[in-house]
Formats: structure tokens, sequence, C-alpha cells
């Protein structure tokens, strides 16, 4: 099928109708409203390509998967314990604000009649929460087991939409690449030692404050086993790059390169 | 009488959903697990399960379609119990540890995340997307319904119709819904869905109005927590409502008392007292009363076979229930 939109109009279609249907002016008036995670935007556009849809339908679908990630993201914003009361109101509306968007997810699919799609995604948020309660408890065995909750954090959604819409090479190449991303972003935040445990930015990973050992041992160690991840997947992102260049479009090779040569 | 006697037929039937439910969760982490069967373990009323069954009468009666919607919704249900207990900050919920407490607040958010996408799983059992479409109508609903309740609260001069408009959609659309579905469910008629949909509307905006009298009027062994804990917490409800637009002096004592730090027990007693003084129970089961009064006329434009007498019993529990 013909597509009228390309690569950017279609993610300014997204970015748009995700504004649109998300907009809640009390929510937003009081709390920090989620950002568009852009490299995620792409990698679903790329994803979702069906012959036997129209290119509105593609897109909508898009805006449905960036939903899920925002409820997703948003609830890694509630604090681990409440701090103090002025907080209070802000950690209730945060909760709320995920589950508002989790609602709309499921009511644009709901529209759209894609019963399968629901199944995907659903099916996808509970392997994504059972790997953040494993991550959260600390209930990895080896590194090995470390990198595969990570993967299954971060690109579980994606990987599964691209094998439901056939698009493997997208799903390969999407898990190594925010598996990497990930890795990066946790790195530097534990290096620059500003985060709190139990912040957002390096949950679940750094969830619960070590109490049989010291904190700061804890945390050189756990860089160290980061970074010896990170290399390992580092490697196999380049592998999935050659793999499936001619699969990637203009801004995944872009985005590719600005990650590889952080 | 309890609740669970008027159903006592549809136990069989109960059983299965609650089993259902629990295979659901039995491939999920252990914690996962544990906090989800706790919950699941603590009972309750299974309000909506019974609703989607009777509802189920109405049509070609199929257990083996209608656990899917029961699961569906009794799973959101408990999604969002586990995500109110972040949002209220409680430590336990009949009589248990609540998840947030015995975890922490983001494995809370995970457990109910996880609870929440099962349930949805549960409903693509159908491929109708009509049932899809009355269900997230149910589920979005009822996060703006909660959302409302954040905003309103310790709002003291809010209108009576954001306190009717804050319930339908937090309490009533739920089981306007579980009846809805339930008729879908088996392919009842749209008539017959439509009238199942308005008779759960008015059960349930019954049932909610009950439940906030009985924050004033129950002890707190009826209740499994103290009395007055809505009015703590700022939740404005209806007989608060009647007091305080009926007179003035109320008013200005109940701002005054949370004015600064929340009002300690003995100043919340005297609260309650004059509240339930000033007539605003009296007024709020009247009101249920109206409620149920439409229902039982709704129910009166069914098929008249056994399950709407079940109805009917239901309806009438709630306007008498003590607990």
């Amino acid at each position: 099928m013909r597509r009228m939109m390309n690569e950017n109009e279609r993610y300014d279609y997204v970015h748009d109708r995700f504004l649109k249907l998300s907009d809640h002016r009390y929510l937003h008036d009081h709390i920090t409203r989620v950002s568009i995670d852009e490299d995620k935007t792409y990698l679903l556009i790329n994803s979702i390509q069906d012959d036997n849809l129209r290119e509105e339908e593609e897109v909508k679908r898009v805006t449905a998967g960036l939903l899920v990630d925002a409820a997703l993201t948003t609830h890694q914003y509630v604090p681990l314990h409440n701090e103090n009361e002025q907080r209070e109101k802000e950690k209730q509306l945060v909760v709320l604000a995920g589950d508002w968007y989790s609602s709309l997810y499921y009511s644009e699919l709901s529209k759209l009649g894609d019963v399968g799609l629901v199944r995907v995604f659903s099916r996808s948020i509970q392997k994504t929460n059972n790997a953040k309660i494993r991550l959260h408890e600390r209930g990895w065995k080896d590194l090995e087991e470390l990198e595969e909750l990570i993967t299954t954090m971060e690109a579980t959604l994606i990987q599964n939409v691209g094998i439901y819409f056939n698009q493997r090479s997208i799903a390969d190449f999407a898990g190594h690449f925010l598996t990497y991303r990930r890795l990066l972003d946790l790195i530097e935040h534990a290096e620059q030692d500003k985060e709190p445990f139990g912040s957002a930015r390096l949950s679940p990973l750094f969830a619960i404050e070590p109490t049989d050992r010291d904190r700061e041992n804890y945390i050189q160690e756990m860089i160290s086993n980061l970074e010896v991840v990170a290399a390992n997947v580092k490697d196999r992102l380049l592998a999935s790059y050659q793999d499936n260049e001619a699969a990637l479009s203009t801004q995944l090779k872009k985005r590719f390169m600005e990650l590889v040569n952080k | 009488m309890k609740l669970a006697d008027l159903y006592m037929y549809l136990r069989a039937d109960i059983h299965k959903i609650e089993q259902e439910m629990a295979t659901a969760v039995s491939n999920a982490h252990p914690v996962l697990k544990d906090a989800t069967l706790q919950l699941l373990q603590a009972g309750g009323k299974r309000i909506r399960p019974v609703f989607v069954l009777l509802a189920g009468k109405f049509g070609d009666y199929d257990i083996h379609r209608l656990k899917h919607i029961g699961v569906s919704l009794e799973l959101i249900h408990m999604a969002s119990l586990v995500h109110d207990d972040v949002i209220d900050d409680a430590e336990l919920r009949r009589g248990q540890e609540t998840v947030k407490a015995k975890y922490d607040n983001r494995v809370a958010m995970y457990t109910g995340d996880y609870i929440f996408a099962k349930a949805v799983e549960s409903a693509t059992f159908f491929d109708d997307e009509r049932i899809h479409q009355a269900m997230s109508k149910v589920i979005h609903e009822m996060v703006i319904g909660e959302i409302e309740q954040i905003r309103y609260q310790y709002v003291w001069d809010q209108d009576i119709k954001t306190y009717f408009r804050r319930i339908k959609r937090k309490t009533a659309l739920l089981i306007a819904g579980s009846c809805e579905l339930g008729a879908m469910a088996v392919g009842a008629s749209r008539e017959e869905q439509r009238a199942l949909y308005r008779y759960g509307y008015q059960v349930g905006m019954a049932y909610q109005i009950i439940d906030d009298v009985l924050d004033f009027t129950g002890t707190e062994e009826e209740l499994g927590k103290p009395a007055g804990g809505d009015l703590l917490q700022g939740n404005v409800t209806l007989p608060a409502l009647y007091a305080m637009h009926h007179n003035p002096e109320i008013k200005a004592k109940i701002e005054l008392a949370f004015q600064g730090e929340l009002p300690n027990q003995e100043e919340l007693t005297e609260l309650l007292q004059v509240i339930k003084e000033s007539g605003g129970i009296e007024y709020s089961k009247a009101l249920s009363e109206r409620y149920l009064k439409k229902a039982y006329e709704t129910l009166d434009t069914l098929p008249q076979i056994p399950a709407v007498k079940s109805l009917s019993e239901i309806a009438t529990y709630i306007g008498t229930r003590h607990f």
C-alpha cells in the first residue's frame, strides 16, 4: 500500500494524537506530564506496518502503544514509600495518571476493534511487570539473567508488536537498542550518584536500600556489572544493525548512530 | 440474611470464576502471586460476578463465556483496590496487610498493573468489539471518577451534582457494566442489555450512597475500619454535603476542624454526631430508596424469569444493609 505520510509526518501525527487523547487539564496542572519517548515512537512506527490497514489505522495503533509505555513509565514515578504530606496529592495523582493512560490505550484499541493487539499489549504488560518485580527483588542469578530482565522490562512491548505485525527485524533491533540505551542511562545516573535509591531514574534496579553492605560498594559493584552487560549488549546491537540494516528507516539508523557513539 | 445467601444457587459458578482468577496469576512472580492470592482469599462480596451471572440468565446462559467477563471485572476491581491503597496510604484491607504495606508502593503499582493487564486479557476471549468498548468505557470512567475524588478532596463547598457524577463513575458504572456485559456475552437482546445496564446503574448509585452513609453510622467492627474515615480523608459524601448545605454553622465547624492539622478522634466524633443529627443520613437513605425504586421499575420491564427475583432481592438488601 502506498503511504501518504513519511516517517516524520507519522511521528508528528502520533505526537499530536497522543497529546490530544491524554489531555487532562487537572492532572497536568498538578503533575509533570510524561514526555513521549521519541526512540520508542520511531520503533513502533516501523513495527506497525500492515498492508491490510489504512495508514491512519496504523498510526492510531502506534499511539495506543505509546499510551501503554506512558502508563508503565508514569508508575515508575510513584515514590517507594511515602515521603511527606505536602507531596501526598502528587503521589496520588501519579498513580491515577498511569491508570488514566492504561484506560486510554484500551479505549483506543477497542474503538479500532483490534482484539489481537489488545491481547499482545496485555501479555506484554504482564511480562514487563513480572520482570520489574524480579529486578526490584534482585531476583537474578547471573549477569545473563540480569540482561534478560532489563531487555524484558524495556523492550517486550515493542518486540511483541513487531512480531505480531511480522516485522521481526525491527523486533530484534529494538531489543538490543532499548536494552543498551537503558543500561547507559542507569550507569550514568548511578555514577553521578545524584539519584537517590528508589528514584524513578534508577528503578527498579536500585530500588532497595542495601542493608548488608555499605552503599558505595554496592553501587560500584552494580555499575561494574552493568558495564559488563552493556559491553556485551553493544556487540549484539552492532551485529543486529548489520543483519537488519535494510529494514531500518532513516530515523532508526540516525538514532542508532547517536546511541553507539555516546 | 447475608448477601451471599441471596445467590447461593450461583455459588458453583462463582467458585469457577474464583478458580479462574487464581489460575490467571499462577505463572506470575511469587510476589505478584502472593499479593493477588491474598486479595482473592480475603473474599469480598463478589457482587460484580454475581451481576454478570444473573444478567447472563437473560440470554443463552453459558458459564464458559460468562466467566471471562466475571474474571475480567473482578480483576479490574482488584487492581483498583491495590492502587487505591497506595493513594489512601492504607495499611489494612479486610483485616489483612495491604500490598503496599507488606512490600512498598512500587510493588503495589506493578501488582496493580499486572492484574489490570490480566483483566484485559481475560476479556480478549471475546472478539466482539462492542464488549471491549463497553469494558474500556467502564475502566475509563472509573479512573476519571478516582481523579475527581482527589480533585474535590477537602473541597467543602462542592455541589451535590459533583458528588453524584463522582459516585456514578467510581461505582455505579462498574455495576451497570457488569450487568450489561453479562447480557452481551450470552446474546441477550439489545433492549435487555440496556435495561440491565440501567438497573445496574440505579443499584450502583444506591449502593454507594448507602456505603457513604455507613461510614457515618457503622461501628468499627461492622466496617472493618474506624467510622468517619471518608470525612477524615476529605472525601465529601452525601450526608456531610446535606448537613453543610442546610446548616452553615456545621459547614463552618467542619472547615475550622480541618484548618491546619487533621481533627483528632474526639473532634471527629463530634463532627460525625452533628452530621448525623442534621438529617443528612435520612436524606441520603431517601435518595438511595429513590434509586432502588427506579431499579425495581426497570426490572418490571424485563422478562419475568427467576433471575429478576434475585436482582430485586439484591436491590432490597443494598437498601437495608448495615455493613
